[in-house]
């Protein structure tokens, strides 16, 4: 029979064991990627090369000076960042609005919003279509930005109240009788209190609207004004691919979430646990 | 009665700014996603083929022709044998795979901070580049899988894993999966620090085992948040749209066509949007009924 | 608590005020216009600068010819910039689409009332369907029909000609060759096949020696080919509606030959996932495939992978007669477009004289009935096999929705190939498809 250490030891073990064997699988792809980004067409096709004896930076100089890659990148920056803003914006208000205040049905309301985001993308793609076509919002960011604020605002707002509503009421009314004022106490208190939580918010609003691929290769003909997503597939040529820009143009543009992810990682299950785990 | 009116106008006067505040979100969502909702669920009971804009019957009332359209597609049926295979499958392993990372993180490993943020990877790769870098790897003349596996002796020659039937569903799923891991993970993981240590200390005294622990003391405590998460992972799974369409685009011979692929090549490619409607319309009513299943056995359990 | 609400209020309004929230549409066009000023300013000093002859015109190509640090791209965008000179007051914008996307692309643009003005593509009748949807801008009001005649060729023009009309100009075309690994042959002793026995021969030897046998591309492209050389059109479109003739008896031998070969594991592995070209190239040049069914632009797209190998080109086997399909792109002239006549005027330079050396990059072969092949083909030997088959060359069945239809053939052939029908069953279920497919196009 083992005793309790000796059977903490073997539960640790496999814990390291799996976790080692799961970060591989989620990174190894990733670093193959990034080998063939530093490889020249022959070494690509050349199964000796798995990892190369020389590298070369020209792919990388190909895709930042001689393509479009450089201006779909800062396109989708901003229709990310405006979709961004406008859904923090209204999830900050209307979850103030939820928790702050007696709204009539206020659980149901949440409720209800949530269920918006278990809409297929698709069933409202087709009268997004018709309805873009009737606004001449096709090929406009101004249509892409709404459409992508159909499915970030749900999370958004239901994540930001589950947030505000773990902070206790006295916290601002203390404020308030120290003298500030209802807007003052907002941003000192709630503001700061949320930040985490609103922090990670803000992360899912952008990485599903960076993510996002269907509506932008459907509702944005115009080459200068594709997203990063769809810009990525001009490498895929109409005669051949070139796999060595099409996999440096992938390492670029996923640099910055990469860097970006590490910087708020911390926040990131602090800032889910309380909306998570209370909403 | 009158009462309760009173009482209820007395609220909504003093909390109108409320009101006020909450007003431009449900614009919002009312604008952006019900009024779309209804529109589409309209679309599927029109004619409305865009490639024959000038027939007489174009925009009027279709009853339920559109629906028996699709039903009479074989491609159709076969869409939605793949789309339930494929949500079970990629929910399953997903939760699983999750629930058990997760707890792995949640003990005191040493470097944990490091695994996380590298566990992240895949979820901030977005879907359209995991597709493109998968299908490199799983290429049949250039593909890393194929010369390890070669190299390995694990199969004779390169095999097309994108390309055949039997192989490309799994393919195309273990990316899903690949994908879907880290958010669903990064869910229960934060649900699982909120829980207070103490509450294991007691269970332990009373000689609980491990597992005993997981199941009576966990789980219950995660429950909620662990339901919200696996929704909005089942409402990604089923809308899996961009992997299996850079991947296969629904190939070989339907075989990872899904629903969801099935709405978009009958909107986009063959510009019929009332069958596109009509399918999407029960693409949403499958994923209502599988959250309905799914909610009722997390709350039967308590 | 008077205060209170105030500030709820004005913090309300500031949030509405400052965000412009996207609650309807009519806020969204306000957005529109904050975000797109830049471009409007753009625009504006545009059109205040040159009034009068100011035209613009969109041009979609596929991804290759946009692109100016490719050989093909950079002469393209050379020749435009010509045509720009030449034409004070035009602009030219360039446009990319992925070649399996560029029809679905432009028709998604097209029908909400935009798009580009002018659109290449294939030569296999996607023109038919734009035109049956009344997507394209019809020819007859820019050139008469006897000008177009005598002016390109005759295959080309007519995979754009609908209910009588022509919708498409030619630009360049070619035609399917069969592409052969010169070392395995002489290896094996074997002789480059002319007809369909000696391929049959050389597939089974190859494959006993342990190669691969053919690779093309995963359409119905060049398996066109085999039906034509036994004589058999599969579509036949000489009558008032398409009636299909696939399965009539030359059509049944040929589908035979191909399932036997296929049968008898003539397509290699990679076939399964040829949809795109590179897959075809890299099956060949990497020595998988022994044979490789393609146009011209595959000779690049092997060099460019596997300089090395010792590969020619010769017809297509020969059946009862002589015959290969006919592959290439046209342009088409959005019926959106506000400028047709600029339009048609800038096709026609890119299709004279002067757009010559854009084609001459890669080989590639006018449709232009003046067309000189010798000089286009110099320091090309290799290619002028291509040109020897161009008199026999037949174009794909110009019907409306010829995608849909390629792609039933391809999943025959798939279906096949995976061993989940019979020849039989197959050309059987196949025929039926094609046939509802036809007559719910042509109702």
């Amino acid at each position: 029979m083992l005793n309790k250490k000796q059977k903490k030891n073997i539960r640790m073990a496999g814990a390291y064991i799996f976790t080692v064997l799961m970060v591989f699988i989620a990174v190894a792809p990733f670093v193959y990627v990034v080998l063939t980004a530093l490889k020249t067409q022959e070494q690509i096709y050349d199964p000796k090369q798995i990892i190369p004896t020389y590298v070369t930076f020209e792919n990388f100089r190909h895709v930042i000076f001689e393509s479009n890659f450089v201006r779909y990148f800062m396109n989708s920056i901003f229709i990310t960042a405006v979709t961004t803003v406008i859904c923090m914006v209204l999830s900050v208000m209307a979850a103030y609005g939820l928790t702050r205040y007696r709204i009539l049905g206020a659980g149901k309301i949440k409720m209800a919003v949530l269920m918006t985001r278990m809409f297929p993308g698709i069933l409202l793609c087709i009268p997004y279509y018709i309805i873009m076509k009737h606004f001449q919002l096709i090929d406009s960011y101004v249509g892409l930005i709404l459409m992508y604020c159909s499915f970030t605002l749900p999370f958004a707002i239901w994540n930001t109240c589950a947030f505000f509503s773990t902070i206790p009421w006295e916290l601002e009314e203390s404020a308030m009788i120290d003298g500030c004022s209802r807007l003052r106490s907002f941003f000192s208190v709630i503001f700061y209190v949320a930040k985490p939580g609103l922090f990670v918010t803000a992360l899912f609003c952008f990485m599903s609207s960076w993510d996002e691929y269907m509506y932008a290769s459907i509702f944005i003909n115009t080459t200068l004004k594709k997203t990063i997503q769809v810009g990525m597939q001009d490498f895929i040529g109409q005669y051949s691919v070139d796999w060595g820009l099409l996999m440096s143009a992938v390492v670029i543009s996923l640099v910055p979430i990469l860097l970006f992810f590490a910087l708020v990682q911390k926040n990131l299950v602090e800032g889910l646990s309380a909306g998570a785990v209370k909403g | 009665m009158g009462r309760k009116q009173k009482r209820a106008g007395l609220e909504l006067k003093k909390n109108w700014p409320g009101y006020l505040l909450l007003a431009p979100a449900v614009a919002a969502v009312l604008t952006l996603s019900i009024y779309p909702l209804f529109r589409g669920i309209y679309l599927s009971f029109v004619n409305y083929n865009l490639v024959r804009p000038k027939d007489s019957i174009f925009n009027t009332f279709a009853g339920l022709e559109n629906y028996k359209n699709i039903f009479a597609n074989k491609i159709f049926l076969q869409s939605i044998g793949n789309t339930v295979k494929w949500t079970l499958v990629n929910l399953v392993i997903q939760l699983v795979a999750a629930m058990l990372l997760a707890l792995a993180l949640n003990m005191k490993l040493k470097g944990r901070s490091v695994y996380r943020t590298l566990i992240l990877v895949p979820w901030a790769v977005p879907h359209a580049i995991a597709a493109m870098t998968f299908t490199f790897l799983y290429n049949a003349n250039v593909g890393i899988i194929n010369i390890l596996a070669v190299k390995l002796g694990a199969i004779t020659e390169s095999i097309s894993w994108l390309g055949n039937i039997g192989s490309a569903f799994w393919c195309v799923v273990l990316v899903a999966i690949w994908k879907g891991i880290p958010f669903q993970m990064i869910f229960i993981l934060a649900a699982l620090q909120g829980i207070p240590g103490d509450v294991y200390e007691s269970a332990e005294i009373d000689g609980a085992s491990r597992f005993q622990c997981f199941w009576r003391i966990t789980l219950p405590i995660i429950k909620e948040p662990l339901a919200i998460a696996t929704i909005l992972n089942l409402i990604g799974i089923v809308s899996c749209f961009n992997t299996i369409w850079l991947m296969t685009g629904g190939g070989p011979l339907y075989s990872t066509e899904i629903l969801y692929t099935f709405a978009y090549r009958e909107a986009f490619i063959n510009h019929n949007f009332g069958t596109a409607a009509a399918a999407s319309v029960i693409l949403f009513i499958f994923m209502a009924v599988f959250s309905g299943i799914y909610l009722r056995m997390v709350s039967e359990k308590e | 608590m008077k205060r209170k609400k105030v500030t709820a209020v004005l913090m309300a309004a500031a949030m509405i005020l400052g965000t412009t929230a996207c609650g309807s549409s009519d806020s969204g066009q306000e957005n529109k216009k904050e975000e797109s000023t830049e471009n409007e300013k753009k625009e504006d000093s545009r059109e205040n600068s040159d009034k009068g002859d100011s035209a613009e015109i969109t041009l979609l190509m596929t991804n290759d010819w946009v692109d100016e640090s490719t050989d093909l791209g950079g002469e393209f965008t050379k020749t435009i910039r010509y045509y720009e000179e030449e034409h004070p007051g035009t602009k030219i914008t360039l446009q990319g689409a992925s070649q399996q996307d560029i029809k679905e692309s432009f028709q998604t643009a097209a029908l909400a009332g935009g798009g580009a003005d002018i659109v290449i593509m294939d030569n296999s009748g996607h023109a038919i369907d734009l035109a049956a949807m009344g997507l394209l801008y019809p020819l007859s009001e820019l050139a008469t029909p006897e000008d177009l005649v005598s002016q390109y060729q005759e295959g080309p023009l007519n995979s754009g000609k609908f209910q009588g009309e022509y919708y498409s100009v030619p630009w360049y075309m070619d035609c399917c060759g069969l592409y052969y690994n010169k070392e395995r042959l002489d290896e094996l002793g074997l002789s480059v096949p002319t007809n369909w026995e000696e391929l049959s021969d050389a597939l089974e030897k190859v494959k006993e020696a342990g190669y691969g046998g053919i690779i093309t591309y995963q359409s119905a492209y060049a398996f066109y080919s085999f039906f034509y050389q036994n004589e058999c059109p599969v579509i036949d479109t000489s009558g008032e509606t398409p009636s299909v003739v696939i399965d009539n008896e030359q059509g049944k031998e040929a589908w035979d030959y191909i399932c036997s070969m296929i049968e008898n594991g003539g397509l290699v592995e990679s076939f399964k996932e040829a949809t795109t070209w590179d897959k075809v190239y890299e099956s060949f040049a990497n020595g998988e495939a022994t044979f490789l069914l393609g146009g011209d632009w595959c000779a690049n797209g092997v060099d460019g992978i596997n300089p090395d190998l010792d590969y020619g080109i010769t017809t297509m086997v020969e059946g009862k007669t002589q015959a290969t399909v006919l592959g290439g792109w046209t342009w088409n002239i959005n019926a959106n477009s506000k400028n047709p006549e600029l339009a048609y005027d800038l096709i026609q330079y890119i299709n004279s004289e002067k757009g010559d050396p854009i084609l001459a990059v890669q080989g590639k072969i006018s449709a232009r009935k003046d067309f000189d092949y010798a000089k286009a083909l110099e320091g090309k030997e290799r290619l002028k096999v291509f040109t020897d088959e161009f008199p026999y060359t037949c174009a794909r069945p110009a019907v409306i929705n010829e995608k849909a239809i390629d792609e039933l053939i391809t999943n025959a052939i798939l279906e096949v190939d995976y061993g989940k029908a019979t020849a039989e069953e197959a050309l059987k279920s196949l025929t039926q498809k094609l046939n509802e497919n036809i007559a719910s196009n042509y109702k």
